[in-house]
């Protein structure tokens, strides 16, 4: 298991919901139709647009898949050492 | 084995990147009009407005197109399609032969009947470009400018958004309803009242326009018996599909290219998917033909399994999410209304409505306009195959 930060900037997230049919495990629109994140599809603490959760390699492939998914590069996702994995240029 | 893609968007793009993991010794090359690498459409309305830099629009660098071996050569146009003999003719004279052909040119904009200086679309990033000029030209001319925009759909909305953040006094010109396929009147009235209310002019059952012009610049726009001052015209008429370059191809054509699940067309080793097809869906029971990002790249993923040999089926429901000046507006699964047996509002409030369409007393799509918190539970329902149980 890896720790990832998983960030959605709402002032580019356009309510597409992409995210939410590739994982909604850990995206979920809320009622500003805007991508809040979860964590493995609890919201401990609270709605937010960013969190720390740690993920199996095959999780963390379905973020990425979420995450390019997204038609506004409003998902960024972040690993421990704080790189930027996603998007990657 | 040799595959070339038609299309270097989103649709065949995707299906590049799979069909390199799926076949890491195939041959696969992309034909792409424009002379960009891929970038994404629906970032142009933020790019627009200025909320993004021009270079974050794009979703490849070149260096991805090198590692992945995929030869990507823009401004390259297929002529036409011999499905016989297996090769495409591009605009430059050369034969492309291939082994499997993907169609993934996405669709063409339906034109406004004449042209001028001034009149726009917004399909492209040099469209983006081009009305970005031209409202920095007429900015330097220091005259209040007026706009005008042309259409009722997605695009239509997309320039209201960004005239109104120029700060442009804007006339809308409609020939019918909003969303004409999808919005009844009480929908289309609450866009109306709206916009109206944001500070757009309305004109209502518009037939047909005629531009006024300075030489070749726009300077006016005669609509409803009236001229309207315009030096910046947004023309967002829906999409506009060449069924004869695919039927003279034998591919068969319905209101898009018609593929099975599989993606696959009538001719032999040709495959189609993106906005330009007519797909069954096997959850909403119907052939439908989505244009929207989400839909594209689905299809790309998947018709790329489908050259691969993979029998795994897409099943999705589509969805749209727009805006008109801060009025969320969002479209799930079929929300063609002369399709559908029953619409239910299930909300209506000021400024808010939420329908729902069945089929066969089952769920196949909904509308929510500034109120869109029953979207997950309309989709579970039409993803589910059931009738809408309205939680309140």
């Amino acid at each position: 298991m890896q720790k990832y930060k998983i960030v959605v900037d709402p002032d580019l997230c356009i309510g597409a919901a992409s995210c939410v049919t590739i994982d909604p495990n850990t995206f979920i629109m809320n009622d500003e139709n805007k991508a809040e994140v979860l964590d493995h599809g609890e919201a401990q603490g609270g709605p937010t647009y960013e969190r720390e959760i740690e993920m199996t390699d095959d999780e963390r492939e379905t973020l990425i898949m979420a995450a390019e998914s997204c038609p506004t590069l409003a998902i960024f996702v972040y690993d421990e050492t704080g790189e930027q994995l996603y998007p990657d240029m | 084995m040799n595959i070339l893609i038609i299309g270097g968007g989103i649709c065949g793009t995707t299906a590049a990147g799979e069909l390199r993991k799926a076949l890491p010794d195939a041959s696969i090359t992309i034909f792409e009009e424009e002379y960009h690498r891929l970038y994404s459409r629906v970032l142009l309305p933020h790019y627009l407005k200025g909320k993004v830099e021009r270079e974050k629009v794009f979703l490849k660098s070149l260096e991805w197109y090198s590692e992945q071996n995929i030869e990507l050569l823009t401004g390259v146009r297929a002529e036409g399609i011999d499905t016989k003999n297996q090769f495409v003719f591009a605009n430059y004279g050369r034969e492309y032969p291939y082994d499997k052909l993907l169609l993934a040119t996405g669709h063409d904009v339906r034109l406004a009947s004449e042209d001028a200086r001034g009149v726009h679309y917004l399909r492209t990033l040099d469209d983006a470009d081009g009305i970005l000029a031209r409202i920095k030209t007429l900015r330097a001319d220091g005259e209040k400018t007026h706009a005008v925009v042309y259409g009722g759909g997605f695009i239509a909305l997309e320039f209201l958004n960004a005239f109104h953040q120029f700060d442009l006094e804007t006339t809308l010109l409609l020939r019918s309803r909003f969303f004409s396929q999808s919005l009844g009147e009480n929908g289309h009235n609450l866009l109306l009242t709206h916009a109206e209310n944001q500070g757009v002019k309305i004109l209502t059952e518009v037939e047909d326009i005629e531009l006024v012009k300075n030489g070749e610049d726009l300077t006016g726009i005669r609509a409803g018996g009236g001229t309207i001052p315009a030096k910046i015209l947004g023309v967002g008429l829906g999409n506009h599909l060449d069924e004869a370059y695919y039927k003279v191809a034998g591919i068969d054509f319905g209101n898009g290219i018609i593929v099975n699940q599989k993606f696959e067309t009538s001719a032999e080793h040709v495959y189609a998917a993106g906005d330009i097809v007519q797909y069954p869906d096997v959850l909403l029971g119907a052939h439908m033909r989505y244009g929207n990002y989400m839909n594209a790249m689905m299809h790309g993923r998947f018709v790329a399994k489908a050259i691969a040999g993979s029998a795994e089926e897409m099943s999705l429901v589509s969805s749209y999410a727009t805006n008109l000046l801060g009025k969320e507006i969002v479209m799930v699964g079929d929300t063609r209304r002369s399709e559908v047996n029953e619409i239910e509002v299930v909300h209506e409030a000021e400024g808010e409505l939420v329908e729902v369409f069945s089929r066969g007393g089952r769920a196949v799509g909904g509308i929510m306009i500034g109120y869109t918190k029953p979207r997950a539970t309309i989709t579970k329902a039409i993803k589910e195959n059931i009738r809408y149980e309205n939680p309140s």
